[in-house]
């Protein structure tokens, strides 16, 4: 596990890319991004309501209530289509910081 | 910025469903509570264990609240709510101050407000009803191989007739000329226009009382018709709607009337007549033949078609005008085309925009008083809320929080006098200008864009300048000695109240002088009577139609032998114009030796002028009758003793040339006395009187009488009518003439005085709010005097010395302002107003008003102080 805390923004990325995968309540959401993070990309429980929220004003989230699979009364979250669209934008963002990251990294004498 | 309203819009509605936002928001986080619990519950914890530790492991569910309020700006909303219930309890504390405040700003801020909507509706835009934004006028200045440019404006009827139907940046174009008109049924002649059929569209939409506009064919006939404007419909049919069809005598012809036009927006406001311009000739009025050497003048007006511009419309018409001085040889004309606004008028310019600059100083001085008055006012207010507000700054509201606190007073505050103020910004000019120019306003007033970004900025304007002060004066308080009550060091405090002393009181002292100059303008027109005998002349206001036979001449003989006739009548005389400057004066622009040109008001006028006139030749010669109808390339001139001095210094002026154009010149033959009163001068003593032409136009008959009230003019008007078929005449003394001119100034003089008064007294509250706010703050070193044996002697010296300096100041500043004010309102004006507006008697009044007043408000706190009980203000304070 991840010691650091998540680079500025990650956490929206994160959270639109769990929506992507099915309308899910708050908390399935943390438990979502911790599965396909494997648990490398911890998410402190009170911060994700306040991006929750971001996210829902910005027109990225539509939020429903409904019955959980645990039976209880939850707010679920489902992407939009403007979210889709801001998910595209950013993951093609984040691959390029990626690329250039790694390849920056991996950078030696002999390649200069 | 779609993203940005998406969240304004969403802060908005959180906002108004906040009850159930915050029920959601709890609902939420007990479900995530609770699911964590069903997790850890799954894996082996007790129920009461794994709800303990996912209520732990979620953190503070008040903090994880507040932190989602912030993203979805719920707190800004709530410091707002709490700011402004803040600020109405703090106003509800204080209802006389707040009284006050509001009623300051809402006559500071309406008053900027009507009199910039009524400059607006003057100045900035053409006189239409409907969309100024398209209207366009398209002027003109020809000139010939000879003759230099004439000033820019009407276009030969020629040159109208070529742009119809060939300018494709003009959706619909019309012309007109204004005339004067001389109906069956009463003496005054009546102002009217000759028009292309189109005029109603370009003004319009102008709906009819009874009957129809003017259209296409009615011009293309020749038809005798008339639109009648309603002024003449309720003067001479009674407004009776069956005077559609009937006949009117106009210029002793019968023309039918087709329709009652209403009061609408247009150029020539008096109008009252409509005429196809086609029936010039019939009417005596000059040919309609556009190819004669007297073919009509028209203004051309349009409107501009869709996606066109002005810039389009000035290239088509110089490309038309071209071709059109390809047809007359020698002539060259220029294209200018303007918004039809006054400002944009040629030769307008520095006038209006000089007069609209002095008035927006005059506004901005204005602003200055109230908001002056306003400030010292609320730091009184701020300066008995010290402890409170110390108090919250020791429980850790900070500098901010307490600014907007303070700021949001300032803008209820003038929020309600914006509100109030875009009230009379409406509904006061229309009322205001009827009264001063006592008939009907036939133009739209309403209020543009431009009047409310003015109310608003003005708004906003005053909100930061009356916030600023108190929020300063909370924000340097020190804390410890605020709580302790112990007076901090007040340096600062005493300085900014000097700065306002000062700034009221020059604001206040220079609207006071404004207003006793205008509110005396009248009498001293009225007290000091002219040069000239305008008691014994009587003007004969003459309107005739030209002669069929014998020509202007001839006619002018005629009625000379008539009126000659008349009992009570020893002389007469023809000229342009009575000797004062009114709109019949003209203009001339002459050249000395040195090349310096000038414009120079000018008369023409017959040998007997001086005489009937009683204007006393100081040098030279008189006119002759071999003078008139000068054709040699030097003519005689006579000019005022001013004018002598205003072109040629001290030197002789007998002899000195004046050049008019490259072919003409005028030879100084003789000196007058300055004509006008004593006050006009010597802007209006400026005068150059040229010979007249009696066979190239109408001249009027001034008639000198023994005693005007002895029915001369009655008989003299009979005697018009009976001889002169079609011609009427209103004589009028040109005294009478000269005091309805002053009527208006009058009323001029009434409404800006009062507005400056209350300007003015509201200045002087202010000082007052500034002086007893001073006393408020001294009251224990009063009381410390007065312990240690001070008489009241020393108390009333000590109290007011420290003001002597910030008053003595303020007068001055308000006098030097006041001055430069006066100086350049006149030196702007004097083309277009008859009076000089300084006045000593006015500033005398005025610093012997303000220093009373001044004294007055320094010296009832200061006689508050002097009978405080010392114990009593020791153990308060």
């Amino acid at each position: 596990m991840l010691s650091a805390e998540l680079l500025p923004g990650t956490i929206d990325l994160l959270i639109l890319k769990a929506a992507s995968l099915g309308p899910q309540h708050g908390y399935g959401i943390l438990l979502r991004i911790e599965q396909i993070s494997r648990g490398y990309l911890p998410i402190q429980q009170g911060t994700l309501y306040p991006a929750l929220y971001r996210l829902e004003d910005r027109g990225l989230l539509s939020t429903e209530w409904g019955t959980s699979e645990n039976n209880r009364r939850a707010k679920f979250y489902s992407l939009t289509p403007a979210g889709r669209k801001q998910l595209r934008h950013e993951r093609s963002s984040w691959e390029q910081i990626v690329v250039g990251m790694t390849t920056a990294l991996r950078a030696t004498t002999d390649s200069l | 910025m779609r993203g940005l309203i998406l969240r304004a819009r969403a802060a908005i509605r959180h906002y108004l469903r906040r009850t159930r936002l915050e029920r959601d928001m709890d609902d939420e986080f007990r479900s995530h509570i609770q699911h964590r619990a069903d997790d850890l519950e799954q894996r082996g914890l007790a129920r009461d264990a794994a709800e303990r530790v996912a209520r732990v492991e979620f953190g503070g569910v008040a903090a994880t609240k507040e932190a989602a309020r912030d993203t979805r700006r719920l707190r800004l909303w709530d410091e707002f709510r709490a700011n402004v219930i803040f600020a109405v309890r703090g106003l509800a504390h204080h209802p006389i101050q707040s009284l006050i405040v509001v009623t300051t700003l809402t006559l500071g801020v309406g008053i900027c407000a009507i009199v910039f909507s009524v400059v607006n509706a003057l100045a900035f835009r053409a006189r239409v009803d409907r969309d100024p934004a398209t209207f366009t006028r398209i002027l003109v200045s020809y000139r010939t191989d000879t003759t230099g440019p004439s000033f820019p404006g009407a276009a030969a009827l020629s040159d109208y007739l070529a742009y119809v139907g060939t300018i494709r940046s003009l959706s619909s174009i019309t012309g007109w000329q204004r005339v004067r008109l001389a109906l069956s049924d009463g003496a005054r002649p009546t102002p009217g226009a000759l028009v292309t059929c189109g005029f109603f569209g370009v003004y319009g939409p102008v709906r009819p009382i009874a009957g129809r506009l003017l259209q296409h064919d009615d011009c293309d006939s020749h038809a005798p018709v008339v639109v009648i404007g309603s002024n003449v419909w309720h003067t001479t049919f009674g407004a009776d709607t069956g005077a559609v069809g009937r006949a009117l005598l106009i210029n002793g012809q019968a023309i039918r009337i087709i329709g009652i036009a209403p009061p609408f927006s247009s150029a020539s406001a008096d109008d009252q007549l409509w005429l196809p311009y086609t029936l010039r000739e019939s009417l005596h009025l000059g040919p309609n033949d556009p190819a004669s050497s007297n073919a009509m003048q028209v203004f051309v007006d349009g409107r501009l078609a869709p996606g066109a511009t002005r810039g389009g419309v000035a290239s088509e018409a110089g490309v038309i005008v071209a071709q059109q001085d390809r047809l007359t040889a020698g002539r060259h004309t220029a294209v200018f085309v303007t918004d039809g606004s006054l400002i944009a008028k040629l030769g307008n310019g520095l006038v209006v925009t000089g007069t609209v600059a002095l008035i927006f100083v005059a506004l901005a001085c204005l602003a200055l008083v109230a908001c002056a008055s306003v400030v010292s006012i609320l730091l009184t207010i701020a300066d008995g809320r010290r402890a409170e507000m110390a108090l919250r700054m020791a429980l850790g509201a900070g500098a901010p929080r307490l600014a907007a606190m303070l700021g949001m007073e300032s803008l209820i505050l003038a929020s309600v006098a914006g509100a109030v103020a875009s009230v009379l910004a409406f509904r006061l000019p229309r009322v205001l200008l009827q009264w001063i120019i006592q008939r009907p306003v036939d133009f739209s007033l309403a209020p543009d864009w431009h009047v409310f970004t003015f109310l608003l900025m003005t708004t906003v304007s005053a909100a930061l300048v009356t916030a600023n002060a108190p929020i300063r004066s909370v924000l340097a308080l020190d804390l410890n000695s605020t709580l302790r009550r112990v007076p901090d060091h007040v340096r600062g405090r005493v300085k900014r109240g000097n700065m306002l002393l000062s700034a009221e009181i020059s604001g206040a002292a220079a609207l006071l002088v404004a207003t006793i100059a205008l509110t005396r303008l009248p009498a001293r027109v009225e007290g000091a009577p002219p040069r000239f005998d305008a008691r014994h002349v009587l003007a004969m206001n003459l309107l005739a139609p030209k002669p069929a036979t014998g020509g202007w001449q001839s006619f002018h003989d005629d009625i000379a032998r008539t009126l000659a006739t008349v009992a009570g009548v020893r002389g007469i005389t023809f000229a342009t114009a009575e000797p004062v400057g009114d709109e019949a004066t003209g203009v001339t622009e002459v050249g000395t030796a040195d090349d310096h040109r000038r414009m120079l008001p000018s008369i023409e006028v017959s040998p007997s002028y001086f005489d009937v006139f009683g204007i006393r030749l100081e040098r030279g010669r008189p006119f002759t009758l071999a003078d008139a109808d000068c054709t040699a390339a030097v003519c005689p001139v006579i000019i005022s003793r001013e004018a002598a001095h205003e072109l040629w210094g001290g030197a002789d002026p007998l002899g000195q040339r004046l050049n008019v154009d490259p072919t003409h010149e005028l030879v100084v033959v003789g000196v007058v006395s300055d004509a006008p009163s004593a006050i006009a001068e010597p802007v209006q003593a400026l005068m150059m009187y040229t010979p007249w032409r009696p066979n190239a136009r109408l001249y009027q008959p001034f008639l000198k009488v023994e005693d005007a009230g002895s029915g001369v003019a009655k008989r003299v008007s009979s005697l018009v009518s009976e001889r002169f078929a079609g011609t009427v005449a209103a004589p009028r003394t040109v005294e009478e003439q000269l005091t309805l001119m002053v009527d208006t100034f009058q009323r001029i003089g009434e409404v800006v005085g009062l507005m400056a008064a209350i300007t003015a007294i509201l200045a002087i509250v202010g000082v007052y709010g500034v002086v007893a706010l001073a006393a408020r703050r001294r009251l224990k070193e009063m009381g410390i005097r007065l312990a240690l044996g001070a008489r009241r002697m020393d108390i009333y010296r000590a109290m007011v010395a420290p003001n002597a300096r910030p008053v003595v100041s303020g007068l001055v500043a308000g006098a030097v302002f006041a001055t430069v004010l006066a100086l350049e309102s006149d030196r702007l004006l004097a083309k277009v107003f008859p009076v000089r507006l300084m006045d000593p008697v006015a500033f005398l009044f005025a610093a012997l008003g303000m220093g009373a007043a001044v004294a007055i408000a320094m010296l009832l706190p200061a006689g508050r102080a002097t009978v405080v009980d010392p114990a009593v203000v020791l153990r308060v304070e």
